[in-house]
């Protein structure tokens, strides 16, 4: 016990001499929480711009461009020519535009079914793209619906057999763990926590490996009693106090002030973070273990922990990526802490749900196993280049 | 003449050693050479290789239908016949749909309640349920187009019948249903797939990042060390240093930039419509401008491992500045000013819109601002050189 206390007091006297420790941690934690919280806004985008080109000027298409300006999801640009409206389509600033062609509303008043175009970007940026091609659809569905319904009053169709006739099947949507289709509830969770896990690479390879760097190992060592295995394990519990606490923390300020949808319970997203915590402690360790020099370990943590992003399967799911690299998701911690976050969060199906989640963050405990010896020679010797 | 040097002959020898001497250095150092090598030869590929396919298909559905009438089958049917969706289940229950659900065997379920088809049969308005599963945006994406596409199919249909009914058939029909037709163009991305805006944003992020993260670690080295590139500087100069240290760079990453912009994607079939040329033109600015907005930024960085264990974190940061999916439009406002100091912001949009549109013309104004970059992070860079001299002269004293 005293030696555990020995080393820990060393690593808090390490943290208030050197500011990388705390900066790499709470500063950038602290950093990215601002930026994502902030960053989607609403949630959801309002006031797209979508591009029109009226060549017609009757009231029927100054009345579709008014109604599509006013719904909450579109913004009306008004362009002379086509070309003009590709250009800007082309360069990203409208997502979507429409081009209403001439003798439109003669068209509709005496049934000749004009054709509108609808050209979309669906790619600079995906989601403008996506919701504004949705917005003019529904508008042309309605405007459809318009003019039956102005054809059905005429005949003397009452209201409720016009609405039947109008739109016989609606589909009524329910979008479980994300009722509003906010984006930043896919996504805010999953990047901060991804954050977390790149900053528990980079600071924890960092601290483990620069003792070897400035020659300070064997008197680390020299505090553990020679035992690497208690060395190791006492010089980390402070990044575990640390880190759980930051994960903690985001998940309080997303769960809590900001009311992002929680099914389960907030504990058990606890136990996940703590889970998470560890099993990338115990990958940092095995970084730095199989690579015993500073520079290089740093490195490798860097460029293990930015893919995790890719195969943690929130963005696109493991299913969609190519066969032979979907097994390499088994290897990100980030992986099965998503699917314990789905199963808490989206579907509240508690330890039931993610027992085998929770398990597989703990197989990553026995991956230091491999090389602490290694490490330990390392520490003792001090035979590996310094830079 | 003999022995004399002008200004310029001196100028550009100067420029040339320190050249040399920086590639020197960075074939040195095995750190620097990880990141160039590694995160700039092997990430492009398997970013495209990750990418490759990018959109989910046939997602797994489960369908309880209550109904169990010919319009529900129609449905159902429709619905299984899109590239977006599969029926895997049929269940008898909500209950049984749910446990797919949460065993993650069914990102959907479809309900048809027991009166959908008397309701149709009646002339009234039946209601579908759709439940989606939302973890992931793509499954809300499938579950949604697939569902609404059938359902406005189905409208269709069930208004001719009514219609029909109610003597109008043939043209009459037709003309009532759709008194407006459109014609849908989805540009450049058909399928809203993944690979496509990602990777093109990802080609240039990886460009910028490695040159960034590469050179500050070797400048940080450097500096750690007291060698850093400003102790050879005596008297006035600091424009050659900042150019010859470039063109170091400028060397390899012209280099890079080909293999990541235009050879990977095009093995991987990513459509680039612009002629090689033009987008050498594209790359000579922004990596003239990723280059000077190292140098900015790396004055700051005192100690080699600091700048990755510090600075990581701006990489997924600069990529969603960059607006490649959220709307620059709904960012807020200090977020866009913010994304101004990225080039990434305006070069991972070239590239997007060079490799769609096909013409310089269409980029003019990303280069433009590339090019106004490229001169401000130039004199920042030399100023910011200047004042290290001057404190290490300062220190010497």
């Amino acid at each position: 016990m005293k030696r555990i206390s020995n080393i820990i007091r060393r690593e808090l006297y390490l943290w208030s001499k050197r500011p990388i420790y705390l900066l790499g941690s709470v500063g950038v934690m602290l950093a990215s929480a601002i930026f994502f919280l902030s960053f989607f806004g609403k949630g959801l985008p309002e006031d797209i711009p979508i591009g029109v080109v009226d060549r017609d000027c009757s009231s029927t298409s100054r009345n579709f461009i008014q109604q599509l300006d006013a719904t909450q999801l579109g913004k009306v640009i008004r362009f002379g020519s086509i070309p003009e409206a590709r250009r800007e389509l082309e360069t990203g600033k409208i997502s979507a535009y429409v081009v209403i062609p001439e003798r439109f509303d003669e068209d509709v008043q005496s049934f000749r079914c004009p054709r509108m175009g609808v050209y979309v970007n669906a790619m600079n940026p995906v989601i403008g793209g996506a919701l504004a091609y949705k917005d003019v659809l529904t508008m042309v569905n309605l405007t459809n619906g318009a003019v039956q319904r102005q054809v059905l009053r005429a005949k003397g169709v009452n209201e409720r057999e016009i609405m039947a006739r109008i739109q016989p099947v609606v589909v009524d949507a329910h979008n479980i763990g994300n009722a509003p289709t906010n984006y930043a509830y896919y996504l805010c969770n999953m990047i901060l926590s991804g954050l977390l896990a790149m900053s528990i690479m980079l600071v924890v390879s960092y601290a483990l490996a620069s003792e070897l760097k400035f020659g300070t190992s064997r008197q680390l060592l020299a505090l553990g009693g020679d035992d690497i295995g208690l060395t190791v394990l006492a010089k980390l519990v402070p990044y575990t106090v640390l880190f759980t606490m930051l994960g903690v923390s985001l998940e309080l300020v997303m769960f809590g002030p900001l009311h992002y949808p929680m099914r389960g319970s907030v504990l058990n997203m606890i136990l996940a973070v703590l889970l998470m915590v560890l099993a990338y402690e115990a990958v940092s360790v095995f970084v730095v273990s199989m690579v015993p020099t500073l520079r290089l370990s740093v490195c490798i943590s860097a460029l293990y922990s930015i893919l995790g992003f890719s195969f943690a399967g929130f963005t696109l799911p493991v299913s969609s990526l190519p066969p032979a690299l979907q097994g390499l998701s088994a290897i990100y911690p980030l992986r099965s802490y998503y699917q314990f976050y789905v199963q808490e969060a989206v579907f509240g199906t508690g330890f039931r749900g993610w027992w085998l989640q929770a398990v597989m963050l703990l197989v990553f405990q026995l991956v230091p196993l491999v090389g602490l010896r290694r490490l330990g020679d390392a520490y003792k010797y001090q035979n590996y280049p310094i830079n | 003449m003999a022995g004399r040097i002008t200004y310029l002959g001196r100028w550009l020898r100067d420029a040339w050693g320190i050249f040399v001497r920086e590639l020197i250095m960075l074939g040195k150092d095995s750190g620097v050479l990880l990141i160039f090598l590694f995160a700039g030869l092997v990430y492009p590929v398997l970013y495209n290789w990750i990418y490759g396919y990018g959109v989910v298909d046939e997602m797994p559905v489960a369908v309880v239908d209550n109904s169990a009438g010919s319009y529900s089958r129609r449905y159902i049917r429709e619905v299984d016949a899109t590239r977006e969706v599969a029926i895997a289940y049929d269940c008898v229950s909500m209950d049984e749909a749910r446990a797919l659900m949460e065993r993650g065997e069914v990102h959907g379920i479809i309900f048809i309640p027991s009166d959908f088809d008397t309701r149709l049969a009646l002339m009234e308005q039946g209601t579908i349920s759709t439940y989606s599963d939302m973890s992931t945006f793509l499954y809300y994406k499938n579950m949604t187009v697939a569902t609404n596409k059938v359902m406005l199919d189905e409208v269709h249909k069930i208004q001719a019948e009514r219609y029909a009914a109610a003597g109008y058939t043939g043209q009459d029909a037709v003309q009532l249903i759709e008194p407006v037709r459109y014609d849908e163009f989805v540009q450049y991305n058909p399928a809203i797939s993944f690979t496509m805006f990602f990777v093109y944003m990802a080609m240039m992020m990886i460009l910028q990042q490695v040159m960034f993260y590469g050179s500050s670690t070797l400048a940080g080295t450097m500096r750690e060390e007291g060698r850093s590139f400003v102790r050879r500087l005596r008297g006035r100069g600091m424009g050659r240093i900042v150019i010859g240290r470039g063109l170091a760079y400028f060397l390899i990453f012209m280099v890079l930039g080909v293999y990541g912009t235009l050879l990977v994607p095009v093995l991987f079939h990513l459509p680039i419509h612009c002629r090689w040329w033009e987008m050498l033109v594209l790359l000579a600015f922004y990596v003239a401008d990723i280059i000077f907005f190292s140098f900015t930024w790396s004055s700051a960085i005192a100690k080699r491992e600091t700048v990755l264990v510090l600075l990581l974190f701006v990489t997924p940061i600069a990529v969603f500045l960059t607006g490649f999916t959220w709307p620059v439009s709904s960012m807020p406002y200090i977020w866009r000013v913010v994304s101004y100091v990225f080039p990434s912001t305006f070069g991972c949009r070239a590239y997007m819109i060079l490799g769609m549109a096909g013409s310089l013309e269409a980029i003019a104004p990303q280069i433009q601002a590339l090019a106004i970059q490229t001169a401000v992070y130039f004199v920042l860079a030399s100023v910011a050189g200047r004042a290290e001299s001057l404190i290490y002269r300062r220190l010497a004293k």
